[in-house]
Parts: structure tokens; C-alpha cells; sequence
């Protein structure tokens, strides 16, 4: 395991034999460790150190970036060596902005636990065994994994800029097999301490059990409890086909030129928020500026995008603070998504329902239609028919294909617990659960 | 290397270890984008490290680490003995492994030009000289073009007496052009998601032709912004090489690869449908459908001496005359199929992944038909192209595709474009409707560079050969959009 020290060490050395007109660099390092288990047993256990370095140069109006996982003092010498032989071939940029002057960066807080990282292989085969007895004893077969980990980020270029985050995440996810169906479930978190295995396998083998002989099903309109997990795939498809600047600038994104407009149903308030406790997040984006808290959708009317110091040039703005490691082609991104939770509990919104679904996740969803945000994806783990309030039978697997939007202005109801979802590069987005109505299955499966 | 090597084999035997092997890797890793006449991103990645997997006490366990001294391997094989020993106290059957014979071997993918010899300003001018052309309307907002280049050079050694040295290259590039008009719509070349990736050198690049096709990629971009959109209904459907790689792929590839349909992958990827009851007697296809594995094909991205178990690359049927035939395997589990010997599948991402099942080269032997005669014989069809959208449920049965572009056929003639064409089925019924392949001459590999798998996820690539094929009355036009409800 590298300490601050190490990485900062690493990094000034680096900018040390730099003679570029500007350097940057990212490092990133992390213990990674996951036990992963199938038919009751676990069948693999593996475990990584890695530490990568990522440096970006800027010289004479070019750019290049090169990276690498040796941090000896003469790979950083090549590695700066070999930058320089590039860029000379390259064009000159007259437009390149130059890198982030020096910045200030507001702490987050528990991002960091201790027992996360010092979670060892025992603790999870003991935790692993916990889950599985349950399921052997129901006669139900588990496969899933236990995976813990310590991720650093690490920036700093020569103007100053310097900017390190350490967060820890636990991951146990089960799902309890009995024939041709199963149930899932999962838990994330920062604090291993708060993953109690029994409690998630519990879920999953219900699920599971309540779910055998599910019944036929005709695709069509219905109204759906979304349970969070299910909600998960809808915010990511939104950060990366709506929310970042470059497809909106673009006139590529569904929000394009709706500035000000009611896009989702009044309920509706979704923001971008490293500091929310409930999330995981770093206090600066990948060319060093501070990450902003900003408010993309508020009750239901679309408010902004998020911008990286290139995008917001051409909008004449100011940078949010979600730029992607530069240079890149796909532009700013949202990582730390907050469906704002209401009031209601999954078992209101059941009892609220007098025809419906409940639905576990969704699998393999999928863009059919990147401007209007159609998605496509298949249920997972567990349907179940909800009539007259009440949660009555088990049914098979069908197909939805749904734009977002209409999603979102069918909201009836939103739950007031969340969970917490891995987000790309690191971030985290908390999601409460749905209850929607007129969402649209247009296929069905044979299981 | 072998110094390291020997360390590993025998620390492992030493702290009781049943079976060791090591793989040491040298990664070189080169990507270039361009976007509207910029670059993208230009990244340089050279990575080194290793992996030990053992087998103690009847359970696998696995460390790897970046630090190639001798002292390290001894601490990574001790840490691997210690994950290992943890695991085997939730073991209910003991790993065994199929035999396989030790091999001293050196294996180097054939190519004719080193792509990391080539100047990153030929490689930028080529993809710039194509950028240009693509925005000489300017309907074209994104216009992108992109390399890749891959080289892993990597030592293996085994407990069973293998020394292995591979070095495998793989090449990549594709350009795109976004069209925004009221619609959105992309066209790539030569085909999507990065375009056509190989195991050869720079050569596959050159024989693109980009500065050739890019006025016809740019054109259609723009004409699919205001085609007409694919009517949903149930027509016959005529899919390019450029959707059927992909068909292949997710609907036959995944559903054969052994550890899936036992149940392994089923927290994650999920498991199948084809299921080993089935072997050998299930109707996969229509009696034309005929669907090899082989990880010795020339170019195929999957095309390697050896996997990662050490096993030596193979070829055999997957679907034989329509019947399902065989699966994807590795030392670990073909014994469940009671066979004696892996078909050679384990691969794993770099040297910190412990290998897992994956998919090989998988291809549709070709057919006797001429595309024209195919058309031509086709009275109400949709012909589509180039994935766009690929969406299946996790027993690979309920699949969803969208393509970049479509064309209707009316009576035997390809008419007007259609766009945002798309098209749903169940896996074997799709395959038994298949009634026409083309032949040989119409017969190509399509690369998937990104085929994703496993907790921790793992990336690997393989190839598709196929021909384009007719399939009768399938679903079309999913959610197909009303002019101005937009509703679906
Ligand atoms: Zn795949």
C-alpha cells in the first residue's frame, strides 16, 4: 500500500524532470481484493496492488498524454523523453487552454474507513460462509462476491495544483439460484461495518423463493415499483447521453436548448453532489478543479449541464468542476448523481398500486436512441405482480424500451431510502426507489 | 523470466500448493482519437506485472503485482497460498484439472508492420486527412476517428512443466460522423464502436482505406437524419456482417461458454439457456447454421498460441448442421462434460485478472448465396446494418438489436433507407428462421475489442467470420416513434 507521501514523492519527481512548458499528472493507486462464490463455493479470490501514473504535457501549443505503472526514476525520465519526442510531431493548437493555476480543495468527509481496507480474505470467506449457509440450508444455490478496496487519486501539475483523495468501498452482492429463477441483492458501501451479509442474503433467497412457477405475462403498459437498484441504470444512461456539456452543446442531448423548460414531473430534483454524505466522491475532476455542487434538474425544470474548463470556454461559463482526464473525446460528466428521495416506502408504493410490478434490477439496459433517451434492457431476479395493493404472484421476465423522459413525468411516487451505486470513474450516485406508472414493455422471455 | 518463474513454481510447492502457474506480462498499449479536427486523446500505456495462481487445498487462489523482483514473486505466490487457504474453508468440491501436456514454446501473432514503429504524425495525418472530409458539410458535428494498438508480450510457466512465451499484436481503427439534424444519427467505417480490430500490424490500417470511404460514410450520415423510420411489423431480414458479428456474439458466443451455463456467472454476466442436457440434440438452428470455434484463424483477435491454462488453441463446432455441439471451456471445468482435454478458452485481462472462460473466435460458415440473388429472392425484407444497440437478457434468449442504418426491400429490390432500425427475437427461434448465408466471397472477420466478463470485470477480444444471412419474419421497428408524440 502507497501513503500520501509515496505518491506525492512519485509525482514531484516526475514534474522535477519535466522541462515541458507545462506538465500534469494523475496518479492513481489502490489495493483491490474481491472473493467471488457460485454454486455455494467460492471459486476465485484475488487480490491487486496497482499504482498507474498518467502524465499529460502541454509544450509549444501541443499536447500529449502518456502513462505508465514503473515510477523508478528512469522510467519517469523515458516516459517525459518519449512525451517530448511526440509532441514534436504534432500541430499546434492555438485554442489549447492552458492547465489549472493552483486551487483550493473542501475536504469530504467518512470517505475513508480503516476496516474497510484492513478487511482481509477470512473476513470475507467468514462473511461469504454466513450467506451461503443460509442458502444451503433453503436448498438454494448462491454465486456473488465480497470485494473491498482502498482507491487513491492523486493530481498535480506545475502551476501548483495539487489534489489527493483516498476513499474505501465494500461491495457483497448475492444472487440465491433455485432452478430457472433467482433473487438478488446487493449492498455498497464505504464502511464495511455496514455490510451484514445474513441481512442481504436474506433478501435474495426471499426473493428467490417467492419467485418459483412465475406466471405468463403479457407485455404492455404498466405501472412499476421500481426498487433502487432498478432505478440505477437510468441515472447513468442520463449522466453520460444528457447531462455533460458536450453532447449539449452539440445539440446532441436531450436537454439541448430546454435551458429554464419543465423536462420531468414536478417531483423531480436531481443534482451533482461529491459532498453528499451518502455518496463517495473527490473534492477536485481530473485537470484539477474543484468539483461543484450543482443542481441539474430542480422540480421537474432542467437548470444546467456539467462543464469541464474547455466546454465552459465555449459556453462562456464557468467550469463545474467534472472535466474527465484531458484531453478526451467525450466531454464533462456528472459522478456523483442524487435523485432527490421523497417520503414514501417501497411498501406504500405497493400498497398505493392496484395493478402493477415490482421490479428487483433491470439487465443489459441499453441506448436505443441517444437524443431522446430510449432506453431498452431486460427484468432480472425477480418480478412480481402487484394486484389491489398487495404483492400476489411471481411472473417471467419481460422487455421494456422507454424513453427516459416519459419516465420521468410518470412519476407518481419516490422513496425515501436510497442505496448507494458505483458511478464510472470512481463516483457514486444515490438513488431511491420509483413508482411509476404507463412505463412500456414491448417484449416478453421464456423465464 | 525463468528465474522468476522458478521462484513462483516452487514457493507455491513448497507452502503445499497442488498446482502453480505464473504469468509474467509486458503490455504496450498505444490510442489515438481525433475529434472535429482535434486530438481526442493521445495516450502511450506501457504496463509490466505478473500473476500467480495456485491450487491449495482443492481451492484456487490468486495475487498478482506490478513489481518484478525476485522478492516480490516470492510474496505474491505466498499471498496467492494465503487467498487460497482462506477459500477452501467455503469448498464444496475440489478443483481438478484436465490434463494437458507441457509445451517449450515460443508464439508470435504473424504481422507484416510494427504499428509502434510507425510516427504518431502519419498515423494523426491519416486520421485528420479523413476528419477533413467527413465535416466538409457541416450537418457533420462529431466527426471521429481513432487507432488503437496493442501488444502483449508474456511469459508462461506452469507446475505441469510449461515454459511459454507469446507475443500477441492487435490493431484497431474506425472513423464515424455524427449527423445533427432533427434527428441524431451516426455512421461509422468500417464498422462501429472504434471500427475493425484484428491481430495483424499496421497493415490492417492501411488496408482500410479511410480517405476512399469517408465521403459515403459522411453522406449517409446526413441522408439517415431525415430517412423515414423503420415501420415496426414483422418482415424478413437480411443483416450485414456488420450487425451478424455481434448476433453471433451475444446470442450463441455467450450462451456456450461452460462456466455461464453452470451457474457461475450468475450474480453478473448471468447464465443460459443452452444448457448441457441439451448437447448434442438441441435445435440451435435452421440445418444450414453451422457455427465453428477457433482460436487459430489467421487475423481473429482470439487467435493465440496458447490460453492462459496453457492449453494450445483448437478448433471446433460450436453448432454443427443446427445441433448444439459443443461449448466453450477450460481445465477446470470440461470434465463436467465429460471431456478429458479444455478446448483452450481461459483468457484473462492483463496480468492482475485470474483467467476465466471467454469466448474465441466464433464465425457462421458461409452459405452458397450471392448477395444480389439473396436480395433479389427477398419479396418485403428490411436489410440493416452496423450495430448500434445490442440488448439480451441474461440466459441469451430475449435479444433487442438496433443498427446505424437499414434499407427496405421490395419485391427483390433494396429501396428507400430507413433509420433507427431495429429488430427483437428468442435465440433459437432467430436461428432456425435463418433460411439463406452468402458465400465465401462475402465471408469477413468482425472484431468485438470489448467484450466484457466477470467480478472484477475483465475485458477480452475475439472475432466473428460471418457472411450476411436472411431471417424470416422477425420483429421490427421496437419502439418505433410517432413524428411528433414523442412517445414510445
Ligand atoms: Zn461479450
Amino acid at each position: 500500500m502507497y501513503n500520501e507521501e509515496q505518491i506525492r514523492d512519485i509525482g514531484e519527481r516526475l514534474l522535477k524532470f519535466s522541462n515541458a512548458d507545462e506538465t500534469e499528472v494523475l496518479i492513481f493507486a489502490g489495493e483491490s481484493a474481491l472473493s467471488r462464490f457460485g454454486e455455494n463455493e467460492i471459486t476465485q479470490n484475488v487480490a491487486k496492488t496497482e499504482l498507474s501514473l498518467s502524465v499529460r504535457i502541454q509544450h509549444n501549443n501541443r499536447v500529449v498524454r502518456l502513462s505508465t505503472n514503473k515510477t523508478d526514476d528512469d522510467s519517469l525520465k523515458k516516459l517525459i523523453e518519449n512525451a517530448m519526442e511526440i509532441i514534436a510531431f504534432q500541430k499546434e493548437d492555438p485554442a489549447l487552454i492552458p492547465m489549472t493555476d493552483k486551487q483550493e480543495y473542501s475536504p469530504i468527509a467518512n470517505s475513508y474507513f480503516e476496516e474497510t481496507a484492513n478487511f482481509s480474505p477470512k473476513d470475507r470467506a467468514d462473511a461469504i460462509k454466513r450467506g451461503v449457509d443460509i442458502c444451503a440450508a433453503k436448498e438454494l444455490e448462491a454465486a456473488g462476491i465480497f470485494k473491498n478496496g482502498v482507491s487513491t487519486i492523486c493530481i498535480m501539475n506545475s502551476k501548483g495544483v495539487y489534489g489527493y483523495s483516498k476513499v474505501t468501498n465494500a461491495d457483497y452482492s448475492i444472487t440465491a439460484i433455485k432452478g430457472n429463477n433467482a433473487g438478488w441483492a446487493e449492498k455498497i458501501v464505504k464502511d464495511v461495518r455496514d455490510i451484514k451479509s445474513e441481512e442481504i442474503t436474506n433478501i435474495a433467497v426471499k426473493k428467490a423463493i417467492e419467485g418459483q412457477n412465475p406466471a405468463d405475462i403479457e407485455p404492455g403498459k404498466y405501472t412499476v415499483v421500481l426498487e433502487p437498484a432498478a432505478v440505477t441504470d437510468f441515472l447513468s444512461f442520463m449522466a453520460y447521453l444528457g447531462f455533460g456539456a458536450l453532447p449539449f452543446l452539440e445539440n446532441r442531448s436531450y436537454f439541448s436548448g430546454k435551458t429554464g423548460q419543465k423536462v420531468f414531473g414536478d417531483k423531480i430534483t436531481i443534482t451533482d453532489d461529491a459532498y453528499d454524505e451518502r455518496s463517495v466522491g473527490i473534492p477536485f475532476d481530473f485537470e484539477g478543479m474543484p468539483k461543484k455542487r450543482v443542481v441539474l434538474i430542480e422540480n421537474g425544470i432542467f437548470k444546467t449541464v456539467v462543464y469541464d474548463r474547455k466546454t465552459a470556454k465555449i459556453a462562456g461559463v464557468e467550469s463545474t468542476g467534472h472535466s474527465m482526464p484531458q484531453p478526451n473525446s467525450y466531454g464533462p460528466m456528472p459522478m456523483n448523481l442524487v435523485l432527490t428521495p421523497g417520503t414514501s416506502s417501497i411498501d406504500e408504493m405497493i400498497e398505493s398500486t392496484e395493478k402493477g410490478l415490482l421490479i428487483t434490477h433491470f439487465h443489459y439496459t441499453n441506448v436505443v436512441n441517444p437524443k431522446e433517451m430510449i432506453i431498452t434492457g431486460m427484468t432480472r431476479d425477480g418480478v412480481f405482480l402487484i394486484e389491489n395493493g398487495k404483492v400476489t404472484k411471481p411472473v417471467k421476465n419481460m422487455r421494456f424500451t422507454e424513453a427516459i423522459p416519459n419516465m420521468f413525468n410518470n412519476v407518481e411516487m419516490i422513496g425515501k431510502e436510497t442505496i448507494l451505486h458505483s458511478a464510472f470513474f470512481g463516483g457514486g450516485f444515490v438513488v431511491p426507489g420509483l413508482k411509476i406508472n404507463n412505463f412500456t414493455f414491448t417484449s416478453k422471455t421464456e423465464f | 523470466m525463468k528465474t522468476y518463474t522458478e521462484i513462483a513454481l516452487n514457493t507455491a510447492k513448497m507452502l503445499g500448493a497442488s498446482y502453480c502457474d505464473i504469468r509474467i506480462i509486458l503490455t504496450n498499449n498505444e490510442s489515438i482519437t481525433t475529434r472535429n479536427g482535434e486530438i481526442g486523446s493521445l495516450d502511450r500505456v506501457e504496463t509490466i506485472g505478473f500473476g500467480v495462481r495456485v491450487i491449495v487445498n482443492g481451492a484456487w487462489g490468486f495475487a498478482s503485482s506490478s513489481i518484478l523482483t525476485k522478492e516480490s514473486v516470492e510474496d505474491t505466490t505466498k499471498k496467492a497460498v494465503e487467498i487460497g487457504k482462506a477459500g477452501s474453508t467455503v469448498l464444496r468440491n475440489r478443483v481438478t484439472l484436465t490434463d494437458e501436456p507441457a509445451y517449450n514454446d515460443k508464439w508470435t501473432t504473424p504481422y507484416l508492420i510494427d504499428p509502434f514503429k510507425i510516427s504518431i504524425k502519419d498515423k494523426l495525418g491519416l486520421l485528420y486527412a479523413a476528419d477533413e472530409i467527413l465535416r466538409k458539410d457541416n450537418r457533420i458535428k462529431v466527426a471521429m476517428g481513432n487507432m488503437d494498438f496493442v501488444r502483449e508480450h508474456q511469459w508462461f510457466a506452469n507446475t505441469d512443466g510449461s515454459f511459454i512465451e507469446q507475443v500477441l499484436l492487435r490493431s484497431g481503427a474506425g472513423i464515424s460522423a455524427t449527423a445533427v439534424g432533427e434527428d441524431v444519427q451516426i455512421r461509422s467505417y468500417p464498422t462501429s464502436f472504434g471500427g475493425q480490430y484484428m491481430s495483424l500490424g499496421y497493415e490492417m490500417v492501411e488496408s482500410l482505406r479511410f480517405l476512399e470511404n469517408a465521403e459515403r460514410v459522411r453522406d449517409e450520415a446526413i441522408a439517415l437524419t431525415t430517412a423515414d423510420e423503420c415501420p415496426p411489423g414483422k418482415r424478413d431480414v437480411i443483416l450485414g456482417t456488420g450487425q451478424l458479428g455481434l448476433q453471433i456474439h451475444e446470442s450463441v458466443g455467450h450462451a456456450t461458454e461452460l462456466d455461464r451455463v453452470l451457474g457461475m456467472e450468475a450474480n453478473y454476466a448471468g447464465t443460459s439457456f443452452a444448457t448441457t442436457e441439451k448437447l448434442h440434440n438441441f435445435q440451435y438452428g435452421s440445418e444450414i447454421v453451422n457455427l465453428v470455434a477457433d482460436s487459430t484463424v489467421p487475423t481473429g483477435l482470439a487467435t493465440i498460441g496458447y490460453d492462459d491454462d496453457g492449453v494450445r488453441a483448437q478448433r471446433w463446432h460450436i453448432v454443427k448442421n443446427g445441433i448444439l455441439n459443443g461449448y466453450h471451456t477450460n481445465r477446470e471445468l470440461a470434465h463436467v462434460i465429460n471431456e478429458n482435454r479444455s478446448k483452450g478458452c481461459n483468457r484473462a485481462e492483463g496480468y492482475y485478472n485470474i483467467p476465466i472462460i471467454r469466448i474465441t473466435n466464433l464465425s457462421l460458415m458461409p452459405g452458397t448465396w450471392d448477395l444480389d440473388d439473396l436480395i433479389g429472392d427477398t419479396e418485403d425484407g428490411i436489410f440493416m446494418d452496423t450495430n448500434r444497440s445490442w440488448s439480451i437478457d441474461q440466459k441469451r434468449l430475449n435479444f433487442q438489436f438496433g443498427t446505424e442504418i437499414a434499407w427496405e426491400i421490395k419485391k427483390g429490390k433494396k429501396t428507400r433507407m430507413l433509420r433507427n432500425a431495429n429488430y427483437q427475437g428468442i435465440t433459437p427461434e432467430f436461428w432456425n428462421s435463418c433460411d439463406a448465408i452468402c458465400n465465401e466471397n462475402y465471408w469477413e472477420l468482425i472484431g468485438v475489442p470489448n467484450c466484457g466478463k466477470g467480478q472484477p470485470g475483465q475485458r477480452a477480444e475475439m472475432s466473428h467470420g460471418c457472411a450476411p444471412a436472411r431471417f424470416r419474419n422477425i420483429t421490427v421497428g421496437v419502439g418505433h416513434k410517432g413524428k411528433s408524440s414523442g412517445q414510445v
